[in-house]
């Protein structure tokens, strides 16, 4: 017996041991790491950890250290193909398909009516969408339900909630609920706890749907029946999209559809969710009045069964143990999944599913089953693997393993030693330079139309307050911020476009050596670049990740990475420190890369330093499927994207609107009167936009902060732009916009707001907006805490005040000594 | 339009906005949601 960590690339190995870690073992069971299963060595990581199996057709990614607790014996027959199980032998429990059939449904005729109708015409045609992580879900929700979609959150917790309408085929409207991607009923991370819980009916805010749309990748059929299987149990009405069939067909492992919906006994129809042409008979399954429910289960052993209906039968709210009557299926699986928990997690998953005093009974069911049947937790899920094999057999010919030779060759080259580092780099240079070469043609048309809407109202109304406000104040403010729209867009682009092709989990897989170094788990990866977008869906995302520490050191340090609200501020730092038609778009570049890459550093850090000490903890276990690549869905992309550019400009429309009102007010209020002189040096004059300014609110409150602030190069105007930045960062922007535009004399030429900043001069005719004071600010906005809706969002998900407190000084404590730092340094070394 | 009534309007206009954030943060407080961010539109879209 050898280790899974001694395996060569290309060995195949037959499992003979699991770890004695039961968490981990039944976490590897439930991806189909079984004894008997055999495994194929694909390659390791550039930086040698973490390493990828091919079994049961998927590419399965898990650490070196946790490889090697897991044995098995050398399978000489090598092959190209990967993986696969031991071939199908029906074990000796398994009944026939149609006896089982037969059985089940007398089984299920025979219990209570309410739950159990084998038909559902009186139920609300209303549908929760369940499928496997990168099954196509989502796409398949977003075809059906177009535009008519709500987007919030389950109470409590920042998992997206996604809810959304189409019409039926009888010109009704059928409702779906598109749950997060699961691998078990089991639910080991807080967003399959939400799918668990909903199905479960164990939500009070989200009352379970009354049918079920389970959404199945034809290319992994054997995987994805795992978690379907589960949901069938529950009974309730189903239909099946049987997705990504034409993917399966080119595999060689197509899928027949009437012959998988016979053995499950509900409807299964194939679907491509990316040509919306496939839809319509899915449409009409939908829409039907009634929808038949599955018979299916597995054959448990008799022992199995025996623990589990005793369980059931003392669940609270059940009634009285009756032998001659089934359970209820929903008792019965809840029943099931506490069975087969790991001791370490068992009292917790018993108070999620509200199973009170039906706890001592689990125990002393597991103490049963231990003396009596060995290895019980193996044979439980092995039982479903059987069931599900025979269904593949029934429905594909047999289990397949071919992997996506595409996939595979691709990954020859993204995930290679030096290859893969090079493609990273390449697509993140690619990434930012973009954002300045293509986005500066609509960034100057953008900025030409603002320009001329504001000498339209000039030259329409009278000089007063209103036209100052809508000039200086409202265009200004919205116009300095919606200019940088077209560079959010290209960043959202390129993000939509790495997780619609599957190279954002490679960027884990290549990450998490890295990641493994400070603590953490590749997954925090992909949050942490989420964050580069925006750290709020970043924080969001850390649903994925299953240890709360980690989760909590992932949220403490995302927004450390350089969101697309600083992007103004850089770039507009960045215009004012070369004047316009000098520096090159490479060195705008690079300068723009290094300060990504300095919040990255920084995050890496500090999370090495939480984990260190405030949330000390072992680094966490990586188990995570690599999908295939799949050609990305333009139609999605784009649509993701003008979502995003319309949540951006109803921030602009609305909360940058009104700052900008607000900030004109204080810039602009009290009203300084016409001074009285009494020679010839003190005449009385109108007072200068200057000193109006130093008199104003916004003057005040900038000046209170000049003596914090110079220290770091900075005057009490940009003080200003600080503490209006608080409420969000890009509004650093529009306030620079609203303050120097106040100052600009009547008559000037509007200029762009960089190379008005770079004219502003001191009292003594230094420059403000030196080299010194650009870089100071720009590493002040790096390292600085600025969004109340991130500081928010972090309350919400620690449930406690004290984290976002603590990330606020933490943050901005670090910005404000590194830019002291930087400052001073500077100045002692000559620079000015 | 008179610089007198100019002003009467665009304080009119600060008062609103002022009015617009505290009623914003008052249903924030009532309403538990994703807290309004960047990824939140909590409206149909």
């Amino acid at each position: 017996m050898i280790p899974l960590s001694s395996l060569k690339p290309g060995q195949q190995a037959v499992i003979t041991r699991l770890p004695a870690d039961e968490q981990l073992a039944m976490r590897l069971r439930e991806m189909g790491l079984l004894l008997g299963t055999t495994v194929t060595f694909v390659r390791s990581a550039p930086l040698g950890d973490p390493m990828e199996f091919r079994l049961r057709g998927f590419e399965l990614s898990i650490r070196n250290a946790d490889a090697a607790q897991v044995l098995g014996e050398l399978d000489e027959a090598d092959s190209e193909s990967g993986g696969k199980a031991l071939p199908f032998v029906p074990p000796a429990h398994v009944v026939t398909r149609s006896a089982s059939r037969t059985v089940l449904s007398i089984s299920h005729a025979s219990v209570e009516p309410n739950t159990q109708s084998h038909l559902a015409a009186s139920q609300p045609k209303s549908y929760a969408v369940v499928g496997n992580p990168n099954s196509g879900k989502t796409t398949l929700f977003n075809a059906l339900t177009g535009l008519r979609q709500k987007v919030g959150n389950y109470p409590g917790v920042t998992v997206e909630k996604k809810s959304g309408q189409f019409i039926g085929q009888h010109g009704e409207k059928i409702e779906l609920l598109d749950l997060p991607g699961s691998y078990s009923l089991g639910a080991h991370a807080p967003d399959e706890r939400i799918t668990r819980d909903v199905l479960m009916d164990l939500r009070q805010d989200t009352p379970r749907p009354g049918r079920i749309l389970c959404v199945i990748d034809a290319s992994h059929l054997e995987r994805n029946l795992y978690f379907i299987t589960q949901v069938l149990e529950l009974g309730l009405p189903t239909v099946i999209a049987l997705n990504m069939i034409d993917v399966a067909k080119a595999q060689g492992t197509p899928v027949d559809p009437e012959l998988l919906a016979e053995e499950l006994g509900v409807p299964v129809i194939p679907v491509q969710a990316t040509r919306r042409e496939t839809l319509l008979p899915l449409r009409l399954a939908l829409s039907r009045a009634e929808v038949p429910h599955s018979n299916w289960k597995p054959e448990l052993s008799s022992h199995l069964t025996k623990a589990a209906d005793a369980i059931a039968s003392h669940w609270p709210g059940t009634p009285a143990p009756d032998h001659r009557k089934p359970r209820d299926p929903l008792v019965r699986l809840k029943a099931s999944i506490l069975l087969a928990a790991a001791d370490a997690e068992t009292p917790n998953l018993s108070a999620e599913l509200v199973a009170g005093e039906a706890l001592g009974i689990v125990l002393a069911e597991r103490a049963a089953l231990d003396r009596e049947l060995p290895g019980w937790r193996e044979k439980l899920v092995t039982a479903r693997y059987h069931g599900i094999e025979q269904l593949c057999h029934a429905a594909q010919g047999g289990t397949h393993d071919a992997s996506d030779r595409l996939t595979q060759r691709l990954d020859d080259l993204l995930t290679h030693r030096l290859w893969g580092w090079i493609f990273f780099l390449g697509a993140m240079t690619l990434m930012f330079v973009s954002i300045f070469t293509i986005a500066q043609y609509p960034m100057d048309w953008i900025d030409a139309g603002f320009d001329k809407l504001s000498e339209l109202v000039q030259g329409l109304m009278p000089s007063g307050d209103l036209r100052d406000l809508l000039t200086d104040g409202v265009l200004a403010g919205v116009g300095g911020v919606v200019i940088f729209l077209p560079q959010i867009l290209i960043l959202f682009f390129f993000i939509g476009l790495l997780e619609d092709t599957g190279y954002m989990a490679r960027a884990a897989f290549l990450m998490d050596r890295v990641m493994s170094k400070v603590g953490l788990h590749g997954k925090s990866f992909i949050p942490l670049l989420s964050s580069y977008a925006c750290a709020i869906p970043g924080i969001m995302s850390t649903r994925t990740i299953e240890n709360p520490k980690d989760r909590l050191v992932t949220i403490l340090v995302a927004p450390l990475m350089s969101c697309s609200a600083r992007l103004p501020v850089y770039a507009l730092m960045i215009a004012a420190l070369w004047p316009s038609g000098t520096g090159s778009v490479w060195t705008k570049g690079a300068l723009m890369m290094g300060l990504y890459l300095l919040g990255t550093i920084a995050a890496l850090f500090f999370a090495w330093l939480f984990k260190k000490t405030i949330l000390k903890a072992e680094t966490p276990l990586f188990l995570m499927e690599l999908p295939p690549y799949r050609l990305p869905s333009l139609h999605q992309i784009v649509s993701q994207m003008f979502q995003r550019a319309g949540i951006f400009l109803k921030r602009a429309g609305t909360v940058i609107l009104g700052i900008s009102i607000i900030l004109w007010f204080l810039a602009s209020f009290p009203k300084m009167h016409v001074s009285e002189g009494t020679g010839e040096a003190h005449e009385p004059h109108e007072p200068t936009k200057t000193e109006q300014l130093q008199q104003s609110f916004a003057g005040h409150i900038g000046r209170t902060l000049e003596p914090a602030l110079a220290p770091l190069g900075m005057d009490w105007k940009i003080g200003i732009g600080l503490v209006a930045a608080q409420a969000a960062r890009e509004v650093f922007v529009g306030t620079m916009s609203v303050v120097y535009n106040v100052e600009r004399k009547k008559g000037d030429a509007p200029d762009m707001l960089g190379e008005t900043l770079r004219k502003q001069q001191r009292p003594d005719g230094t420059p403000v907006f030196s080299p010194l004071t650009c870089l100071s600010i720009l590493i002040f906005f790096v390292f600085s805490m600025q969004c109340v809706s991130t500081l928010a969002v972090v309350r919400r998900e620690t449930n406690s005040f004290r984290w976002p407190l603590f990330q606020f000084c933490y943050m901005t404590g670090t910005a404000y000594l590194l830019s002291l730092l930087v400052y001073q340094g500077g100045r002692l070394i000559g620079f000015h | 339009m008179s610089p007198e009534f100019q002003t009467a309007i665009a304080l009119g206009l600060v008062v609103a906005s002022a009015v617009f954030f505290v009623t914003r943060w008052l249903r924030a407080r009532k309403k538990p949601g994703c807290g309004g961010g960047c990824s939140c539109s909590g409206k149909k879209l």
